[in-house]
């Protein structure tokens, strides 16, 4: 049996139990390294945690002071709310090669819980609607706060429900692999008393299905309405109404990288080798060429408009967001997000490897914070929303210690809590895997070996 | 995954040059109906070009009218081929097969359409190399920073590769029609089989051409549609100046063009008989696809509406009044949601309604006419009302002339198809046997479940 070479798992790899085995003895297993990591990410979150009240405190008469604070969150909820897209997305494609991988980007899913706290003070920092441009119109009740809340908390409450959904014949092994335990006793909890019956698959295909189109649904929902509000509505002359869908392909190319980033830092550290290997890696990396693509496609379909125009307004925007002001995480974000991908995820063979997609995909992530900066940062500065053209253009905002530590905290806040959650779900879902050995085998092919491979409908 | 036939070579050789090596009734009815309505058109072309453009209910404030909302219609066409054939192919899904030749084959024919527009919206056919930096008496030049100029480039870049992707496809299949043709048929088809006989290499050349064309014909399938859009979305007309015009025409294209394959395939699978080879699942496959695409579609849909209220500017909002309120536009828009949404697609959410031919050729046919008056409802209202700097403005109401010579369009490519279906077979024959020598089960308990040969 050849384990090492993850081409051949599913066919002639380890069986449905040794998958279990190895994986839940690694996911119980708490080692000192992991509580090192999660102490340091724990101290960072704290302490962006006690500059955020301290903030908090000042009130929110200088709403520039909100920028960053506001620019992380819109990383936050692109980068790490749109991952269970990606594992929707690729259970509705039925590719074989997923199986070992859908969880992580599930996993990402309860950071949504982090970015539904980080809403309220960055709407708090917002003027009133009246008088300025906001996707609520007319509308004023209970706007934007208690819509953009309600729009939030569905995403976040359909991820977390997703996360659930998909875990609960994995919790049920859990809970039937280990000693009772405190941990253990809210595992049971969650596996609702799962026996596997017809019914029950049944019922958790339903619920699968269901809460993945619901998720595909809400997160442009939810894109438009973060974008409208944390950057275009306070950008005087700006009407770009492509923003919500380049901040959607913005987020799920930064939610492939983040799933990349981390199937790269399990693989290296976790012992999961024999699961994440080349295949995952080279099937990944075509979408997030396709993604860097259209990355650049969104962008210039926008610019071309403006440039063109060369209405007083769009100029002026041009100028703050791509050219004066903002030019350096203008380019910086073209750079990592569009060029660099392209450049290397051009050639096979990088994609074809476990490092090529990675390093891509850091430079991707580098690259969305950036993006995110030049678009909230840049409208959180300008001082009067209401007029009907930037006439002048702020400087630049640079990041002071404490916007460094907002910024720093809310991330590790963020992987914080994934890898919380990692030691409450495993990171893999192991039904899907058992599924996997299933539905391969290995046969002769005319005069070469050959894999067949099955799909349910 | 599907429950495959087994068939065998002969059978697929037999069944599916039938329509090569035989001529119906039916077909040569068809042919000359499609023919008489081609040469009416073709006749009201004629009679255009003699009085001039002023036969068309073209004005001076709506210069653009039927023409060119019928070329942007045939473009949105155009794209079903490399959505189907391309993309599926590079995603190797199993249910592209028997799809790919007629979606190519109506890529082809529909931007031909396509381009013919523009050049009888001109008036003056004859001046069409205008276009061209061509150092004419005037000594103007075309502005080539316009997406008028890029317009016929990138449409002659994709007519080209789009004719590359089906010959590419078609060659091994021209060789089995070679070796079975005599006379001079067989020298025809001997040449354009360009000595084909299967050999490995051959094999592997073809291959190899068929993942190139798809991957480099990708990014000119998004640009010819993204640069009509351009067209529009670079002037300064109300409700044509948005940034999502782009990605929100390519994926209507998707929308219609997928649409037009589908119902082109239920055509194909009554009067060819092609039951063998087209199933249930493949409508059923496509309709979920379609499910996913007009969801987007309509997502884009709503960013141009809602950001056309966003600077609530006075000349946008009148724009939009029109279109909205006032007949007979609110009636046009009214039927074009309804059409290429509503009723669609929560039609295509039954499994049952997918996998019935005759629903499948009614939403998708309805899917079309919906489509076809998105654009006319893009095109003309913005043009109808006074701008700060128009003298002159008016309503449009097409002429007979006009509504001839768009119908005949549609006549034309139905004509093309059936021309081409009598000398090339409308499935390729070599996709169907490998998909029968891919075919697999794998016992799971005591299901055998249907699995699919992968190479190591």
């Amino acid at each position: 049996m050849r384990i090492s070479d993850p081409k051949d798992m599913w066919a002639e790899g380890p069986s449905e139990k040794e998958i279990v085995q190895d994986v839940l003895s690694r996911y119980h297993h708490i080692s000192s390294r992991f509580l090192a990591w999660c102490g340091v990410l724990g101290i960072l979150f704290l302490l962006a945690v006690v500059v955020v009240l301290i903030r908090l405190s000042n009130g929110f008469e200088d709403r520039s002071e909100w920028g960053y604070y506001s620019a992380t969150l819109l990383f936050i909820a692109l980068t790490f709310m749109s991952t269970p897209i990606i594992s929707a997305g690729l259970r509705l494609a039925k590719g074989q090669w997923r199986r070992s991988m859908t969880r992580v980007p599930e996993l990402y899913g309860v950071v949504g819980m982090l970015g539904l706290l980080m809403l309220f003070p960055a709407i708090a920092a917002l003027p009133p609607i009246e008088g300025r441009r906001t996707i609520w119109f007319e509308w004023p009740t209970f706007a934007p706060m208690g819509w953009d809340a309600v729009g939030v908390l569905a995403l976040v409450l359909t991820g977390l429900a997703m996360l659930w959904m998909l875990a609960i014949p994995d919790l049920a092994k859990v809970r039937d692999h280990f000693p009772l335990s405190g941990r253990q006793k809210f595992i049971t909890w969650l596996a609702m008393g799962w026996v596997g019956s017809v019914r029950q698959w049944r019922i958790h295909r339903l619920g699968v299905l269901t809460l993945g189109g619901m998720y595909l649904l809400l997160f442009p929902l939810v894109a438009t309405l973060l974008g409208s509000e944390l950057s275009a509505g306070l950008l005087p002359g700006y009407k770009d109404a492509i923003q919500p869908a380049y901040l959607i392909i913005v987020g799920v190319q930064a939610g492939l990288a983040l799933t990349l980033v981390t199937m790269y830092v399990l693989r290296s550290t976790g012992g999961y080798e024999r699961y994440l290997g080349v295949d995952q890696f080279w099937a990944l990396s075509k979408p997030l060429l396709a993604l860097s693509l259209l990355w650049f496609y969104f962008w210039w379909s926008s610019f071309i408009t403006f440039w063109y125009g060369r209405q007083p307004s769009e100029v002026n925007i041009i100028r703050f967001l791509m050219f004066e002001s903002y030019r350096i995480p203008f380019l910086m974000a073209f750079f990592l997000n569009f060029v660099m991908p392209l450049l290397a995820l051009m050639w096979n063979p990088v994609r074809k490897s476990l490092a090529g997609p990675a390093l891509v995909s850091v430079g991707i992530l580098i690259g969305t914070l950036f993006n995110t900066i030049r678009l909230v940062v840049s409208a959180y500065s300008v001082p009067d929303p209401t007029l009907h053209l930037l006439t002048e253009l702020p400087k630049g905002q640079v990041p002071g210690a404490i916007d460094l530590l907002i910024v720093v905290g809310g991330i590790s806040g963020a992987v914080l809590l994934f890898l919380i959650a990692s030691k409450i779900i495993p990171p893999f879902s192991l039904w899907e895997m058992g599924e996997g050995t299933r539905l391969v085998r290995v046969r002769r092919f005319m005069n070469r070996t050959v894999r067949v491979i099955s799909k349910q409908n | 995954m599907y429950y495959r036939r087994t068939l065998t070579d002969e059978q697929i050789n037999r069944e599916l040059l039938g329509a090569v090596f035989s001529t119906p009734l039916w077909w040569v009815l068809l042919v000359s109906v499609l023919g008489f309505i081609v040469l009416g058109a073709a006749s009201a072309v004629g009679f255009m070009v003699d009085q001039g453009l002023q036969v068309t209910g073209l004005n001076r404030s709506v210069f653009w009218g039927f023409f060119i909302t019928n070329f942007v219609f045939w473009v949105g066409i155009s794209h079903a081929g490399v959505m189907i054939s391309a993309i599926l192919r590079l995603s190797q899904a199993e249910w592209r097969r028997p799809m790919t030749r007629a979606a190519e084959v109506m890529t082809v024919f529909s931007l031909m359409t396509a381009a013919m527009m523009p050049l009888v919206h001109l008036g003056r056919l004859w001046r069409f190399y205008w276009f061209t930096p061509f150092d004419f008496a005037r000594g103007i030049w075309p502005d080539v920073r316009s997406p008028l100029v890029w317009d016929p480039m990138a449409i002659t870049t994709y007519l080209t590769g789009s004719v590359l992707f089906v010959y590419t496809a078609l060659i091994p299949d021209l060789a089995v029609i070679r070796d079975r043709s005599t006379g001079w048929r067989k020298t025809v088809y001997g040449i354009l089989s360009l000595n084909w006989h299967g050999n490995p290499r051959q094999w592997k050349l073809q291959a190899i051409a068929g993942i190139l064309l798809s991957a480099l014909i990708l990014p000119v399938f998004v640009s010819v549609h993204s640069i009509v859009s351009w067209d529009f979305g670079v002037s300064l007309v109300p409700s044509w100046h948005v940034t999502v015009f782009a990605p929100y025409f390519v994926i209507g294209a998707v929308h219609s063009g997928v649409s037009a394959v589908v119902t082109l395939m239920a055509i194909m699978k009554k009067l060819y008989k092609l039951d063998n080879y087209i199933w249930e699942e493949h409508f059923d496959a496509v309709g979920r696809l379609l499910v996913v695409v007009a969801t987007a579609w309509l997502f884009f849909f709503w960013l141009d509406l809602v950001f056309a209220f966003w600077l609530a500017e006075e000349q946008e909002l009148t724009v939009w009044r029109l279109r909205l309120f006032h007949a007979p536009w609110s009636w046009l828009f009214l039927t074009f949601i309804v059409f290429s949404y509503v009723i669609p697609v929560p039609l295509w959410l039954s499994r049952r309604v997918r996998r019935n031919l005759t629903m499948m050729i009614i939403t998708t046919l309805m899917v079309n006419v919906g489509m076809w008056l998105e654009r006319f409802i893009i095109v003309v209202p913005s043009l109808m009302q006074k701008g700060p700097l128009t003298f002159d403005y008016a309503a449009y109401r097409p002429s007979i002339v006009e509504i001839t010579i768009v119908g005949g369009t549609f006549a034309l490519v139905a004509f093309l198809i059936l021309m081409f279906s009598k000398f090339f077979p409308l499935i390729p024959l070599w996709e169907a046997k490998e998909g029968q020598r891919l075919g697999d089960a794998i016992k799971v308990g005591a299901i055998s479940v249907p699995g699919i040969v992968k190479e190591e």
